[in-house]
Order: C-alpha cells, then sequence, then structure tokens
C-alpha cells in the first residue's frame, strides 16, 4: 500500500522529468542542424561564451546563426507547440470528447479569415496599416480574426449563462463551413502572388522568427499555457460530467469560459506567429494518455513537453529533408500526424473503445 | 435536518412540480416512488442544488441553499448518478480519488479515506481496473464509493446522500449490495434520499417513503404505514395484490399482470382489469 501510494505521488513529476529530458535533447540537437554547420563543441563553446566563462568562441558567422537564427526560431517552436498541445488536452477534457481539437473552437477558422481578406484586399486598407511591414500586420489580423470566432461561438451557444457543449461543438461546425466559405470567395478573387502568400500561411511557418517579434508572442503563449495546468483537478472532475463536477464542488460555467478563453488566446497567438500548423493539439494529448493514463495532473503540462517536442522533431524533418529549402512545417505535422491518427483510431475500435 | 418547503418548477410555462415539501432526517432512507414523468429526477435536481427554483425554500442544516455556495454545498452533500459515462480511461482509484476534491486534505489522509471507501463498497480488488471496462453493477459500485468518499468526514452536523435510481439495471445481487452498503452509511448521522424504481425494493429497505405522481405528492410517511394498496394503485394507476410475507411481517406488492399463462389463473379476477376498474 506505502509503496504504490509513493509510487502514485512520484509518477506525475518522473513523468514530467523524463518529458523534460526529451525536450532538451531535443533541443540541444535541433541547434546543431542547419544550413551552417554548427556541432554539440561549438553550441557548448557558444553557451559557456555568453555567460563570460570562455572567451575565446566560435567563428562570429556561427554565433550570428545561433544567437540570432536558429535560437529564436527553435523559441519560437517550443513555446508554439507547448501551446497548442495544452490546448488540445485542456479543450478534449473540458468537452469530454477525445477528437476535439484547438479548430473546433474556430480559432484557426476565423484567424485565416482576416488574414486571408488583408492579403487579397490589402489595397483597400488605409495606408497607416499597409505601411507596417506584413510581418506584424499578418500575426495581428490572425490574432484578432482567432479572438472573434472564438466569442462568435462561444456567444451562440450560450443562453442565460449556460454554455451547451453540444451546441458549442455544432456551432463551431457552422462557423469553420462559413470561414472556409469566406476564405474560398476571398481565393476566387486573389491573384497568383496573393494566392501563394495566403496557401503558405495556412501550411505554417516557423522561419523568420526574430527576438524583437518573440518578446510580445511569448508573454501571450507563456501566460496562458501555464495557467491552464492549474485547471488539473476540475478538468478531472468534469471527465464523470457536468453535473457530476458540480456536485464535487466545480464551479463549471466559469471554467469552461475560462478554459476556452485561455486556449483561444494560446493558439490565437500561435496562429498568428507560426501559421495554421495541424494535429499537434491534436494528437499530443492522445499519446500522453496512451503511454501515461488520462489524469489531467500530468497530462497537461506533459502535453506542453510533448507539443513542443513533436514540433522540434517535425522543424526538423521539415529543415532538412528539401536543403537548402525547407518544407512547411504543416505538411510534416499533418504527414507524422494523420497517420497516427488513423493507427489510434484502429486501435480505439480494437479495444471497443469507440 | 435537509428541509424543502413548497417546491414548484416549472419547463416552458408547464409545471413540472407543484408545492413539493419534503425532509430528509439524518440516520435513515428516504425513498422517493413514482411512475415516469412523476418529476423524481428534477426534484432530486432541485434539491441537490443543480437547479434552481424562484423561491429557494430549501434549508440543509438550518442553512439555505443559496447561502452555501457550490464548495460549502460539497463537502455536505453527494449525488450518485443513474449512470456515469466516463470517455478516457480513468483506473477506478482514480475516479473514487475525485470525490475528494472539494476537501482540501493530506495526501496520506484522502488516501485512507479512499481505501476504506474501497473496502465498504467492495471494489479494493478492482482498484486498478479501467472504469470503462467495469459492469453496470461495478461501475454503480465505483460510484457510490466515489460519493461516499465526498461526504467521509463526521463533523456534529450530517451529511446527505442523494441517489437517483442507483439499482436500475442491476441483476438482484448487485440491488442489494448497493442497498446494503448505502445502509450502512445511515446509522452514522448521514441522511439518504433516493429515487427507488422497484416497489419491492422500496418497502424493504426505506424508512421514509414518499410517493410522488404528476408534480405532486400522493402521500408520505414512515414506511411500515405506507405500503397500502390505495396509495401504491394511486400513484401507478395500476391495481396490485399486496402478499403478506409471515417471517417478515412484510407485505409484497405484486403487480397484477393482465395475461397470466398460469393455469390457476382466476377469471372473476382478470374481468374486471380488462374492463379498467381497479377490484379489491
Amino acid at each position: 500500500m506505502n509503496l504504490a501510494l509513493t509510487y502514485k505521488i512520484n509518477k506525475s513529476k518522473v513523468i514530467l522529468l523524463s518529458l523534460g529530458s526529451l525536450l532538451l535533447i531535443t533541443f540541444l540537437v535541433s541547434l546543431t542542424i542547419g544550413a551552417v554547420p554548427i556541432n554539440f563543441k561549438d553550441v557548448v563553446q557558444m553557451i559557456l561564451g555568453q555567460i563570460g566563462l570562455q572567451s575565446d568562441a566560435i567563428s562570429s558567422v556561427q554565433q550570428t546563426v545561433l544567437t540570432n537564427i536558429r535560437l529564436p526560431r527553435l523559441v519560437q517552436t517550443v513555446l508554439v507547440g507547448g501551446a497548442l498541445g495544452i490546448s488540445g488536452a485542456a479543450l478534449q477534457g473540458l468537452f469530454r470528447n477525445p477528437l476535439v481539437e484547438p479548430s473546433l473552437i474556430g480559432v484557426s477558422g476565423g484567424a485565416a479569415v482576416f488574414v486571408v481578406i488583408y492579403i487579397v484586399f490589402t489595397n483597400a486598407f488605409p495606408s497607416f496599416i499597409t505601411n507596417i511591414s506584413s510581418a506584424y500586420t499578418v500575426p495581428f489580423f490572425a490574432f484578432a480574426g482567432g479572438l472573434c470566432a472564438t466569442l462568435l461561438v462561444f456567444k451562440l451557444s450560450s443562453t442565460g449563462g449556460r454554455t451547451n457543449i453540444a451546441v458549442l461543438i455544432l456551432t463551431g461546425v457552422a462557423i469553420n463551413a462559413l470561414t472556409a466559405a469566406v476564405i474560398g470567395l476571398a481565393i476566387y478573387y486573389a491573384d497568383d502572388n496573393q494566392l501563394r502568400t495566403f496557401t503558405f500561411w495556412t501550411l505554417g511557418d516557423l522561419g523568420g522568427a526574430t527576438w524583437e517579434k518573440l518578446k510580445f508572442a511569448s508573454v501571450m503563449l507563456i501566460t496562458p499555457s501555464l495557467a491552464l495546468v492549474y485547471f488539473n483537478k476540475k478538468l478531472n472532475a468534469l471527465a464523470l460530467g457536468e453535473a457530476e463536477a458540480f456536485h464535487l464542488g466545480v464551479n463549471v460555467e466559469q471554467t469552461k469560459y475560462s478554459i476556452i478563453l485561455l486556449s483561444a488566446l494560446a493558439v490565437g497567438t500561435a496562429v498568428s506567429i507560426s501559421g495554421m500548423i495541424g494535429f499537434v493539439g491534436l494528437i499530443i494529448p492522445h499519446m500522453i494518455r496512451l503511454l501515461f493514463g488520462p489524469n489531467h495532473d500530468w497530462l497537461l503540462p506533459g502535453s506542453i513537453l510533448g507539443g513542443a517536442v513533436l514540433l522540434l522533431v517535425s522543424d526538423i524533418i521539415a529543415r532538412t529533408i528539401v536543403v537548402p529549402s525547407e518544407l512547411p512545417i504543416g505538411i510534416v505535422t499533418a504527414l507524422l500526424g494523420a497517420p497516427f491518427f488513423i493507427w489510434l483510431l484502429l486501435s480505439a475500435k480494437h479495444k471497443r473503445m469507440i | 435536518m435537509y428541509i424543502a418547503k413548497d417546491i414548484s418548477y416549472k419547463i416552458g410555462g408547464k409545471a413540472i412540480l407543484e408545492n413539493i415539501s419534503i425532509t430528509i432526517p439524518p440516520g435513515s432512507l428516504t425513498a422517493i416512488v413514482g411512475p415516469n414523468g412523476a418529476g423524481k429526477t428534477t426534484l432530486l435536481k432541485i434539491l441537490t442544488g443543480e437547479y434552481s427554483t424562484k423561491n429557494q425554500n430549501i434549508f440543509i442544516n438550518q442553512v439555505p441553499i443559496q447561502k452555501l455556495g457550490t464548495e460549502a454545498l460539497s463537502k455536505i452533500r453527494a449525488v450518485v448518478p443513474q449512470s456515469a459515462h466516463v470517455n478516457f480511461p480513468f483506473t477506478v482509484e482514480e475516479i473514487v480519488a475525485l470525490g475528494r476534491y472539494p476537501h482540501k486534505k493530506l495526501k496520506a489522509t484522502n488516501a485512507e479515506i479512499i481505501d476504506s471507501v474501497m473496502h465498504i463498497t467492495e471494489i479494493a480488488a478492482l482498484k486498478d481496473r479501467i472504469y470503462m471496462t467495469l459492469s453496470g453493477g461495478e461501475k454503480q459500485r465505483v460510484q457510490l464509493a466515489r460519493a461516499l468518499a465526498q461526504i467521509w468526514e463526521r463533523s456534529t452536523d450530517p451529511s446527505y446522500l442523494f441517489l437517483d435510481e442507483p439499482t436500475a439495471n442491476l441483476d438482484i445481487a448487485q440491488q442489494h449490495q448497493i442497498f446494503e452498503h448505502t445502509k450502512r452509511m445511515c446509522g452514522s448521522n448521514v441522511g439518504i434520499l433516493m429515487i427507488i424504481h422497484d416497489l419491492n425494493l422500496a418497502a424493504q429497505y426505506a424508512d421514509h417513503l414518499i410517493y410522488l405522481k404528476q408534480g405532486s405528492i400522493v402521500a408520505q410517511g414512515p414506511a411500515e404505514f405506507m405500503i397500502k394498496k390505495h396509495w401504491i394503485e394511486e400513484t401507478f394507476s395500476y391495481p396490485v395484490d399486496l402478499v403478506p410475507d409471515r417471517s417478515s411481517g412484510r407485505s409484497y406488492i405484486i403487480p397484477r399482470a393482465k395475461f397470466e399463462n398460469n393455469t390457476e389463473t382466476n377469471l372473476e379476477t382478470l374481468i374486471p382489469i380488462e374492463n379498467g376498474k381497479f377490484d379489491n
């Protein structure tokens, strides 16, 4: 009994520690991969040089590539992967449905609508907006669109302060159909160049990360991601059903809108800086659940770490498979994610879980 | 004492409950019986705080229900649902442990309580099984264990346990196990309110009986005075016979079948039923 108890207490820590180490290793390996050859020794020397322990550091080209290109890109990859992972885990828990992914609440669709409208009809916008680099305006429109769509879905599915989850899912489907239609319409009016810009945006892009852009985005990614971790006990109680969670003392309505808004914030920011990256939010929670069990005590923080690892690995593949060019990240996550998801469905069917 | 006075509830202008007044005394089992659509589950949802009514005349240990927040309420009342689906593969022990959610207690204290309730409900051997894979009876025992864990702490104030047809879909052995486990709680300052479908089970285990029909109470009182032919027939609109059992001194309720393939069937008792009348 006592032994089992100690094991239970430590299970969470053991899982998170091993996932954390995996993330660290993947991160360091990823730092050494790319067009400019940099090995482990260089990375270590650079780190030592940065903290003033060693002055005969690496070449200035390597130094620049590492600190100004690779490092911000990898930091962004980790933050975006983590945000997508935990949003997926929290929303699946809230909806009590393992097939939910963040796009269901309208975030990605709304973001895409605003972005495609801005790209295609740039000329219609006042010059004080179009004068700003698209590196800043596109993320802004993506974020605003994501938040608007989520609020609309949420508003439409609430009556008298209560949100009906089944109605919310249906509303999400309707809003997604609507956004797809608007996107199609905008694409109809787009020229070849605009079409290419938009298509690449929808496939996701982790390149072009700078410390400057990350300053604001990192706060917007880290805050909601960490806040969601503290919904672990409430989400465990919600696994029994909404009425049962209420009987256990959970303020169900407050929990619902907190989780939806925090997820929308995290995913909206992720979409705004990296474009649409599918499947991470869907499959990471499943991987963690299959490996360690459904308890949100470790599922939520584990999904941050797992999401970060998956996106780092996908990014390594995206950067190396078609050197010197690179594949859009969304293609890689979908190529890794879709077969996994099919396998998951088959095994769930086999175990008669669905 | 759990007291509800003059509870009325409407959905879309249609009265579901009208002027219901009941009390749930601690240390005893109160059973609600009635036909489908009588408003039993709605009444339970109002009593547990899930639904709120305009005039909230519900007092729990002298405190009005609206003064107790969701959290304070969850420390003194637990609910066993009719059935609970869990979509993710939680283990039995994890589900039972959820009963400790309202209590900010040490892990060791909680673990001890979880252990105790699993022993009482005889599910200790199942603790590492996946809840989704259990049989109906096992699931119901797990839900009961979870509810017991929620109101395990004994203070001077009594706590309350609500059960919505906990024995529906169970075989007879499982039904009686659930009642025995629940009754075991009664002695210890817990008031129990249970919706029961099976009249004989209600007659056998309940201390107080409430007949509910079309949103109103037909009759209520101590169970030994409540097993009366006319109340049962009025509540359920169906003829029954009471058969006394000499060994226990109780009566068994037998609904009169319209089509019996028993050769000893007395035709005389069948004819009035076919005419829609209730004879004696």
